[in-house]
């Protein structure tokens, strides 16, 4: 496979593909899990008033403590699709595209 | 291997003899009976865990004799085992009582930490965790420099993990000499010192595998611990959960107001300084970060990351209940607090208190053994990352003069293991009266600010060149240094003044942002021609980022 530069590989059409595809996955991961952790920060910041709601309203827990939990249930389902279910995928493309490189060369 | 097993045997023998000691001075320290079959049981807990770990660290130094098995275990850690280690390596004792005591003092707003630690670490797995086991070898310095003139950006690179490193050991040790103190009665000298041997043995002689194996057996006692201590809380609460908050809220001193934001983070800069310290220090950590070399690709660092993830995610939750659980259980039991109303030994030994209420002396000395156990494991961690930074990236990487052997590096390795345990030991004497809450705050700043920005910068960002990666870390540092000092934990606590200069207790919301500003316009201004082909190597390292090939020609020194 060292017949192939590097930069002839970041030709490879299945190259193109597999950073695209990762490059989304990405985004979207990263966009959600900060949208999530922002709008935390920011409810906690400026809105006090709706994260100290309690929620039943009879209890002592408030928003803010669901909301705590959410985030931390929120960051393992994120990773858990990341890591074993998306990641399978590219894995797989990683792998056909290392195929690929060392049949060309 | 005769070396070793003498070193062991002198070390224990020196240990066996604090022991007497440390049964006179819990007398001297708690008073109440209860408190000496607690050492008991929490002695032969602990000293059980350091046999098993000492037997661990000969096996595994048997298997430690390239520099590549040293720092990465020769990246065979299976992702599931690596994502425990990580748990281990990352739940400091800070996480297992401060966050506790955060909760049970300040209420909700100790819910932000836990939020935060769980809303960086998917980022570091999404943005980090496979790029940097396909560019790096052993350091995040590996990384950074990979398209950079290695030999000017290194040495500045390695100041800044190693100011880190430090900082986060003498945060550590002194927590650790005094936790020591009040959990075993062992005198504060003693406590540091045994602390810093073992870490030495362990490192010195077992590497990144017997460091592997402390932080993995660790993180296993502790999630059985906190899984106990949760389950028995909601036994005691009849498994009301709801009740846990609404009997905290009865109890607490601060009433209602305890569920409510403000107790601690006063105005909104102070809820953002808190997030972006932690979403950009977990990004900036040196051993954390070389944990993910230990595996053998980018998809199983990438496994590791999300074990980890759920490891801390699940014990961040018991933490939870039990904080608030301790409330109730706690608050007014004359049995925890002294003559003077005081809690005894102070906020941090909630969950300790909590634990001797729900499970006696025996879980008490459990949790105990864990605490000590947890200590070893972070500043084992350091000290690995240490050495690496000193060995591969200072003396092979940069400094040495004629030609690097395995072996010239290995021995520089582990005279850096010594000297960290030397520095330990001397840093934990010198710190021993002072507050050390500022100390590792700054290391967890200068993480965010002067490491995390460069390196993910050098990762995604073609128009890094050699002089912005050196400003970015240049300003970071400095900018954090200056802003902790200029703060109200060192102007405020440390030296008594009424007002600090820079309101807030963590640098970031302004050291961040400048050190990414610094970066971009030191790099953009750069026209040398140096800069032009390392902006063009972008290429080929985004090939290798990206899909693992070529990295064992790249990460040849």
């Amino acid at each position: 496979m060292s017949q192939m530069s590097l930069a002839d590989i970041s030709k490879h059409p299945r190259f193109i593909e597999l950073v695209k595809k990762r490059h989304q996955l990405r985004v979207t991961m990263i966009g959600l899990m900060l949208t999530v952790f922002m709008s935390y920060l920011v409810a906690w910041a400026y809105f006090p008033g709706l994260v100290n709601t309690r929620l039943p309203s009879d209890s002592s827990v408030t928003i803010g403590i669901w909301f705590s939990v959410f985030v931390v249930l929120v960051a393992i389902f994120l990773s858990a699709y990341y890591a074993v279910v998306a990641g399978k995928s590219l894995d797989a493309l990683n792998a056909q595209l290392i195929k690929e490189i060392e049949q060309d060369a | 291997m005769r070396k070793f097993t003498k070193l062991i045997s002198v070390f224990l023998f020196a240990w066996g003899c604090g022991v007497p000691t440390l049964a006179l001075a819990a007398d001297a320290i708690a008073g109440p009976v209860e408190k000496q079959s607690l050492n008991m049981v929490a002695i032969v807990i602990f000293i059980g865990f350091v046999l098993l770990t000492l037997g661990i660290t000969k096996w595994a130094s048997s298997r430690t004799h390239t520099t590549e098995q040293f720092y990465t275990a020769g990246g065979g850690i299976p992702a599931w085992q690596n994502g425990i280690a990580i748990s281990g390596d990352f739940l400091s004792a800070a996480t297992l009582l401060g966050i506790t005591s955060s909760i049970y003092t300040m209420g909700a707003d100790g819910l932000t930490i836990i939020v935060a630690t769980l809303g960086a670490w998917p980022i570091v797995l999404f943005l980090i965790a496979e790029r940097l086991r396909n560019l790096g070898k052993f350091t995040l310095i590996d990384v950074i420099s990979f398209r950079l003139n290695a030999a000017k950006i290194r040495p500045i690179a390695a100041a800044a993990s190693l100011v880190v490193l430090v900082f986060y050991l003498i945060a550590q040790l002194v927590g650790a000499g005094k936790l020591i103190q009040l959990l075993f009665g062992l005198d504060y000298v003693v406590a540091v010192i045994s602390v810093s041997a073992l870490m030495v043995v362990y490192v010195a002689f077992g590497g990144m595998l017997a460091a592997t194996w402390v932080q993995f057996i660790k993180s296993v006692m502790l999630v059985v611990g906190g899984s106990v201590l949760a389950l028995l809380m909601l036994i005691h609460f009849e498994f009301d959960v709801g009740e846990i908050f609404a009997s905290a809220e009865r109890v607490h001193v601060k009433g209602a107001e305890i569920m409510n934001t403000g107790g601690w983070l006063k105005d909104p800069l102070s809820v953002f300084s808190v997030g972006l310290t932690l979403l950009f220090g977990f990004i900036g950590l040196p051993h954390i970060l070389m944990r993910l070399f230990t595996v053998k690709d980018a998809e199983a660092s990438r496994k590791s990351a999300f074990y980890a993830i759920s490891i801390i995610g699940y014990f961040q939750l018991l933490i939870i209940l039990i904080g608030f659980g301790a409330i109730s259980l706690i608050m007014f039991n004359s049995d925890y607090h002294d003559a003077a109303g005081k809690l005894i030994g102070g906020n941090n030994m909630v969950i300790l208190h909590v634990t001797h209420f729900l499970g006696g002396d025996f879980l008490l000395g459990f949790i105990a053994a864990v605490t000590f156990a947890t200590i070893l494991a972070v500043v084992s961690g350091l000290t690995i990352s240490a050495a690496a930074t000193i060995a591969h990236d200072l003396y092979a990487g940069t400094f040495a003069k004629s030609e690097v052997t395995e072996e010239k590096e290995m021995l520089v390795s582990k005279l850096s293991v010594i000297a960290m345990g030397v520095l330990a030991v001397i840093f934990g004497l010198v710190f021993e009266h002072q507050n050390v809450v500022f100390i590792s705050n700054l290391a967890m700043s200068i993480a965010a600010s002067a490491n995390a920005p460069v390196l993910i910068l050098a990762m995604y960002w073609r128009g890094l060149t050699t002089k912005g990666g050196i400003a970015g870390l240049v300003v970071g540092l400095a900018s954090s240094l200056l802003f902790i000092v200029l703060g109200p934990q060192v102007m405020v606590d440390i030296m008594g003044m009424d007002e600090a200069l820079f309101p807030y207790a963590y640098p970031t919301i302004v050291s961040v942002p400048l050190a990414f500003l610094s970066i971009w316009y030191f790099s953009v201004s750069d026209k040398s021609e140096s800069a032009v082909k390392e902006r063009a190597s972008f290429e080929e390292q985004y090939v290798t980022s990206e899909t693992g090939i070529g990295i064992q020609a790249a990460s040849k020194h």
